[in-house]
């Protein structure tokens, strides 16, 4: 019976797209989240008949996931106030080092600073271009390039350049693997980080940006696919009836 | 012993076959430029009273336009493909969800290079790319790179969103496709039509089932007769 199993992977790709859903609900507060979404595609074909002129059948095997992919249009910037805080203007993404040592991405700009003064993201994780504010530090200026520099007590205004916020693109940021705690790394997909991509990307002091997640579509999304599950389910019942049908051939 | 029996089998065998056609539809409800299929039976047999199934027709019509805001999605609306690249032959798909590959080069979903006007794509390291109303293809430095080709032609599902073109592949004339960037076109399954044809499919079946019981019951009664 072809149909069971074909609908069988009908309702397993609604429930992929109502986890994804659930995941997206989940982070509409989330600094910088970016929402998923999954990417099906039919599955093989098989020859089913000849017909008398030539012409030909063939039957389809259901639905496979295909990926899910991340959705990297901007969320909503807001201001906070905070000195420490980044939001990134354009498709960029800020460099962090993790705890294994390897570069991470982020647009997650709540920076704060550790007990030595190092800059670091609200996991604790070192902001990449090894940034110490000193503890003589009177106000703190983040230049649209993300160069970051400081006015120290006793210098009258003058000031002293820290260090910069290394921005990197990705040629295809929808390949990024997201690891959690709004951090990403590179893939085969994604390509190698390019620096300074675009030039486009500018960094907004004292900001940070929202999740781009919109309830209301994912709404909209979570109905569908539950409408979606549930016709996949009757294709289940209907199977299931011609199997009784046929089993009450032989009484 | 009837022939009629095989005759209803054969008419229950072509149900079934539609039963499977509607799950193959409705579990790509959601699956970006999927294309509705259903079967068509003929006569067959001496005498033309066997079916069996002939050809399987896609229903062509648009899917509706999703808008995914993402610079290097595209839908098209209308009849037509894109095209992929695939070693010595090209494949087709209107699965427009174009993503660059880390060489630069623009890809269809499964990784094959998608084929502009000149060629496959390829994007210069450093730049973004979207795609503009008419199919071009922008860089955000170097300009217009190329124009997504779009054509014509008959052809049968392989899976993955791709078809395998099975006449001439034709070049289409300016303005029967159109491109809609920054959306993807959804499945053109109707849920309703599906629906109705699930309930067809299997009270056809019945009803060759009780086709079946009906010529049985005629052999028992026959034998019964030759007891008496």
């Amino acid at each position: 019976m072809r149909a069971l199993y074909v609908a069988a992977s009908g309702m397993s790709a609604q429930q992929t797209r109502i986890d994804t859903v659930a995941n997206n609900l989940a982070n509409t507060s989330t600094t910088a989240f970016k929402k998923s979404r999954g990417a099906f595609q039919d599955t093989f074909y098989q020859e089913l008949a000849t017909g008398s002129r030539g012409t030909r059948a063939d039957l389809g095997g259901g639905v496979q996931l295909a990926g899910l992919e991340k959705d990297h249009t901007v969320g909503a910037i807001r201001d906070t106030g905070d000195p420490l805080h980044v939001a990134l203007e354009g498709p960029g993404m800020l460099t962090v080092v993790g705890m294994d040592g390897r570069d991470y991405y982020t647009r997650d700009g709540a920076f704060r600073l550790d007990s030595e003064g190092q800059l670091v993201t609200a996991g604790g994780l070192q902001v990449a271009g090894d940034i110490v504010v000193p503890e003589d530090t009177e106000s703190l200026r983040i230049a649209e390039d993300g160069t970051i520099s400081a006015v120290l007590a006793g210098d009258e205004g003058h000031e002293t350049v820290l260090g910069q916020l290394e921005i990197v693109g990705f040629a295809n940021p929808s390949g990024l693997r997201a690891e959690g705690g709004n951090l990403f790394s590179m893939t085969p997909e994604s390509g190698d980080p390019v620096m300074d991509y675009d030039g486009e990307t500018r960094v907004r002091q004292a900001s940070l940006e929202g999740s781009n997640v919109d309830v209301a579509e994912e709404l909209i999304e979570l109905v569908m696919a539950q409408r979606a599950y549930e016709l996949n389910s009757k294709v289940v019942q209907a199977a299931d009836e011609a199997m009784q049908v046929a089993s009450g051939l032989r009484r | 012993m009837g022939q009629d029996l095989y005759a209803a089998l054969s008419g229950a065998y072509t149900s079934l076959r539609r039963l499977d056609t509607v799950a193959t539809n409705l579990s790509n409800a959601s699956t970006t430029g999927y294309k509705g299929q259903r079967l068509t039976t003929e006569a067959t047999g001496a005498d033309g009273s066997y079916a069996r199934i002939a050809e399987g027709l896609y229903d062509l019509s648009d899917g509706a336009v999703q808008s995914t805001d993402h610079p290097t999605d595209v839908a098209l609306q209308g009849r037509g493909w894109l095209v992929v690249d695939d070693g010595d032959g090209v494949l087709l798909t209107r699965d427009g969800r174009l993503r660059p590959a880390p060489d630069g080069t623009l890809t269809a979903p499964g990784g094959r290079a998608v084929l502009g006007e000149r060629g496959p794509i390829v994007v210069p390291p450093g730049e973004t790319v979207r795609i503009e109303q008419d199919g071009t293809v922008v860089a955000s430095a170097s300009g217009p790179l190329d124009r997504l080709r779009l054509v014509e032609a008959d052809a049968s599902p392989l899976g993955g969103n791709l078809w395998r073109p099975d006449g001439p592949v034709l070049d289409v004339p300016d303005g029967q496709l159109s491109v809609v960037p920054g959306a993807l076109e959804a499945s053109n399954v109707d849920p309703m039509r599906a629906m109705v044809e699930l309930v067809e499919a299997s009270r056809t079946f019945e009803a060759f089932q009780k086709a079946m019981q009906a010529s049985d019951e005629t052999d028992a009664r026959l034998n019964e007769m030759g007891r008496s």
